[in-house]
This record gives C-alpha cells, structure tokens and sequence, in this order.
C-alpha cells in the first residue's frame, strides 16, 4: 500500500500542475484563436454575401454532388 | 429545515450564478451572426485553432455527471478510481503522436463520423451506424440532468428546505439556455460559449482543491492517514479483487481507446480544427491533464470521506455500517462537503464552474446528436439532398426534441439509481461496434460492408446491461465487465470473420487508396 500512496501522491500533484499549466497557456493563445476564428468567419460571411451563397464544403456532399 | 444539509451557500453566491448563466447566454446567443454554411454550424468553419480546440475538447469531455460520477466512484473507493483517468493519457498521447484515426478523418474533411462508413463501406452503413449513434448518444444523456440537479440540491443547500422543485426549475433553465444559443448559432456558439466555460471550469476547480488541501480538518496528510486507516489498501489498489479488478480495467482501457477516436462529442473536434496538425496537437496537449480532469473530482470526494469521518453524524448517515463499510448517499458526499466547506462568494464561482460542466456538454451533445441525424439519417434516405438552409433548420429542430426528451426523461421523470451501468451500457451500444468498424475500416483493407453491419448489429447487444440483473438471475458469473468486454470481443471477430467471407464485389474508392 505504502507504494500505491507514494505512486498517486506522485502521479496526482503532476497531473495537477499539468492541468493548471494547461489552462495558463490555453487562456492567451485561445482568446488570439478566437479572434482569428471570428475573422475568418466574417470574411467568409461578407465574401458569401456579395457572390452566389456558398454551399457545403464536406467532401461526402461533393460526392454526391450537393 | 434539516440542518444537516445545510452550506454556506448564500445569495451573494445565487448572485453570481445568476451572472454567469445571463453571461454566457448572450455570448453564445451573439455568436449565431457569424454562420453563413451548414459548414460554419455543424463544424464551425474548420477554423479552430490548437488552444481553442483544447479548451474546447477539455470542456466537452469534462461534464458535471463526469464530476458526479467520479466523486460518487472516489467515495466508494478511494484513488482507485483514478487508474480510469490516467488510462486515457497513454492513449491521448499515441492518438496526438500517431494521429491515429483522427488524421485520416480530418483529412476527409467530413462533417460528421458516421460520414466515413459511407466514403468506405455503402450508405446503408452510414445510415444503420447514424441511426445507432443518435439512439446510443441521447440515450446516454438521460442521467446527465438528474446528476446536475443532485449537484446543485447538496451544493446549494436546497436540500435542507426539501425544495425538489426549485432545483428542478434551474436545471430546466440551463437547458433552455444551452438550447437556445446551441439551436441559433450552432458549432460556432459552441465553440465560444465552451471557451468562456473551460475558464470558469478552471478557476471552479481550484477553488475546490485550494480548500481541500488548506481546511484545518482536511490537508493531504490527513486525508490520506484516514482514507488508508478505515477502507485499506482496495482505496489505492485499483488491481485488488475487493476493488475494480484486472477484469474491469482492461474493459475499461478498451473503451477509452474507442470513446477517444469514435465517441461523437469528442472525437468531432478532429473535425472543427483548421489543418490535420491542429488535430494531432489537440489529442497530444491535452492528454497529460487527463488524469487531473476526471482526480480532481475525485479528490474532493476522497477528502469529503476524511470530513465525514471527523463527523460522527454524518459518519453515520454516509456509513451506516461503519467507516469501511459500504457508503450510501454517495452522490450527496461531494457537493454537500464543497458547499460546508468553501465559504459564501467562492461557493458561487464553484457552482457556477459546475453549471459550466453542464452546460459546455449539453452542448456538444445537442449539436453533435442533432447533426448525425440530419446528415447522416434523413439526409441519406431523401432522394434530393438536403440544401445549407434545411440542414441547419432540421437540426435546430432536433436539438429541441433532445432538450424536450431530457427535460422529461432527465429530471421529471424518476430513472434508476445505477449511474455507471446506465452510463456504460449505452455508450457500448455504439462503441462497440462503431470503433471497431472505423479502425478496421480505416486500417484493414480487406474489411467489407457487411462485415460493418455484423459488427454494428452485435454492438446492439450491449443493451443486455440494462437488463443485467435479471439475467445474473440465469447466468450468475455474468459481470458488467465481462459483457462489456465479451461485446468488443464479438463485434471485432464477427466483423473480421464477416469481412472475409462476404468481401465487398466492387472496392470503395477510400479501399483503393487505402489511407
């Protein structure tokens, strides 16, 4: 038992300080992703607004001619 | 009023609930002017960056019946319970590295998973595997609402004034709000709304754990003497028989490789990212946290058994056998103790953390239930394929007969009390089958249709687990496990054995240039 506890103690705190690093870096990086996402989606939208209205882009309705 | 129920939940905190849900409301309800294609509401434009895709994927696969049930598992028995979670982090990491499946299925640039048996296997596949999806994936959100209402009942408080009702109004409230801006805006609410809630999700989280390791009562040391004083070794030993056993953990390690490449919620952020790179890195950074994500929660309810066990009343009330015997209320321990424990302001930025578990699921899930139906059930059985507009109208209209169908099966109407076999068992209806198929169908050549459709029809019996009782009465060394694990058995060897007696009489094109 004595291994098993020195094992979780290990394996937790690590996993712990893993996570919160995890959310430190994502935080900054997400917002600059977020706002790029946004962009695009405004450029395609004013691009699909001025021309023909823009269908899907899935390969399987291509196949089929959608 | 029983005041053994009562917390230190106050109005302050209500306050700040209240803040939260308004919040995150507009910001998915404004998000809907941003989709111009079915595209941009079902994938959300392909154009999700790593840290966004991250976040996103963490807070879908982090919901509050996950917390719940990982907090109920910890109670019963120990750190045990973590072996689950630190399972999946070999496996995210040989999914980030390799990009194994997820590679194949972003570079096909589909909309959905069960799109793939059509491009490899016939329509019919795709329909049969669709159809199965939904069931499976509705089915498996029955206890999603129950377990969120039991949450906010002990955390709150609302349990002292027996106010069942009240409890019910606001979980009801939260799948309104999911609903409305999961119908208006879809992928690209999703993604935004889940973002919001993966931080509060993370500053709710340590907030817990900062009072379970600093409370006077608590402190690592302490928690750890008691739990090994009263339950023992089988607390930390996940492989000893009076624990879950090699049996359960292989079923388990099974359905983790499946749940992360095949389970529609998740493995659709291989879908939403901006390159096949995006895909791989999400899997890989995200799976050294893994562990923490499902610990956590389990912490806390292993440090609600040290509280308890300095409380001879609600020793008694949590064991009434004694402190190594078997607990009952388990899903009452954890939210009950966070709600002694964490004082009044904090208590609401923890339960709003919690409601943001809830909510980020519902919805992925909605999204990703009501999309599979449209594309890959009715649109494949209509002769004329379905334009953008209608797509996006019939899946606003599904995610409203999920949310309907939850609020009625989920909160009003009373289900079992078996959360885990509930949980398991419809999962594998799908998994089963359909995890066997995508990899066999993206790695072996030689798998054919009607080999998918074996394997497909066997993962139906997985069903059995519901009615896994009454059948023990017949076959009494009949285990969960053992079915879970028995059912994978049979769907990978019916679909091998099928494939190659009945091979496909004319090669997909995706068999051709197998990927």
């Amino acid at each position: 038992m004595k291994y098993w506890i020195i094992f979780w103690t290990v394996t937790f705190f690590l996993s712990l300080g893993i996570f919160y690093l995890t959310v430190l870096l994502i935080i900054p990086f997400g917002i600059r992703d977020l706002w790029w996402l946004f962009k695009l989606l405004n450029d395609r939208k004013t691009a699909a607004e001025t021309k023909e209205p823009k269908q899907s882009d899935s390969s399987i309705d291509r196949d089929n001619g959608q | 009023m029983n005041e053994f129920f009562l917390t230190n939940f106050s109005i302050q905190d209500w306050l700040i609930v209240a803040m939260y849900l308004v919040g995150v409301a507009l910001a998915g309800i404004l998000a809907h002017r941003y989709i111009s294609n079915v595209s941009d509401y079902m994938v959300g434009g392909r154009g999700s960056g790593t840290a966004l895709n991250i976040a996103n994927y963490i807070a879908t696969g982090l919901c509050l019946v996950t917390i719940m049930y990982a907090s109920i598992e910890s109670f019963r028995k120990g750190f045990s319970y973590m072996m689950i979670g630190l399972l999946c982090v070999p496996v995210g990491l040989f999914v980030g590295i390799t990009g194994f499946v997820v590679r194949p299925l972003r570079s096909l640039q589909l909309l959905t998973i069960p799109e793939f048996f059509e491009k490899r296997f016939d329509k019919q596949t795709r329909v049969v595997a669709g159809a199965i999806c939904a069931l499976a994936g509705i089915l498996n959100m029955g206890l999603f609402p129950k377990m969120g209402a039991t949450f906010i009942t002990y955390a709150t408080g609302l349990g002292a004034t027996g106010n069942a009702e009240m409890v019910n109004w606001v979980t009801s409230l939260m799948i309104v709000l999911v609903l409305i801006y999961t119908a208006m805006g879809g992928m690209v609410s999703v993604i935004v709304t889940d973002f919001i809630q993966f931080f509060i999700l993370g500053i709710g989280m340590g907030v817990g754990m900062l009072f379970c390791l600093t409370h006077p009562d608590l402190g690592w040391t302490r928690i750890i003497t008691a739990l090994s004083e009263h339950r023992g070794e089988m607390a930390f030993n996940p492989f000893h028989p009076d624990s879950y056993g090699w049996l359960y953990m292989a079923w388990m390690a099974v359905v983790t490789v499946g749940a992360t490449v095949c389970w529609g919620p998740e493995a659709s952020r291989a879908l939403t990212t901006k390159d096949e790179k995006t895909t791989k890195r999400t899997f890989l950074y995200s799976a050294p946290s893994a562990l923490a994500r499902t610990g956590i929660p389990a912490f806390w309810a292993i440090a609600a058994f040290c509280f308890y066990s300095q409380h001879e009343e609600m020793a008694r009330y949590f064991f009434p056998d004694g402190l190594s015997g078997t607990p009952v209320h388990a899903e009452q321990a954890m939210p009950l103790f966070m709600g002694k424990i964490v004082p009044v302001g904090l208590l609401g930025v923890l339960t709003a953390g919690m409601m943001a578990a809830f909510m980020s699921t519902h919805s992925s899930y909605f999204l990703c239930w009501s999309s599979v139906i449209v594309r890959d059930v009715i649109g494949p059985l209509r002769r004329r394929p379905l334009s953008d507009k209608a797509q996006i109208l019939i899946t606003r209209f599904n995610i409203t007969w999920i949310a309907i169908f939850l609020l009625v099966w989920g909160i009003w109407y009373k289900l079992p009390d078996s959360v885990w076999t509930y949980m398991a068992v419809t999962g594998n209806i799908y998994l089963s089958g359909s995890a066997t198929i995508l990899i066999g169908g993206i790695y072996w050549k030689r798998a054919s249709k009607a080999g998918a459709l074996a394997a497909l029809g066997a993962g139906l019996l997985s069903i059995a687990g519901v009615f896994l009782e009454p059948i023990q009465r017949i076959v009494p060394w009949l285990s969960t496990e053992l079915l879970g694990l028995g059912n994978y058995a049979l769907c990978a060897l019916l679909f091998i054995v099928v494939s190659l007696f009945f091979p496909d009489r004319k090669q997909s094109e995706l068999q051709e240039n197998q990927l």
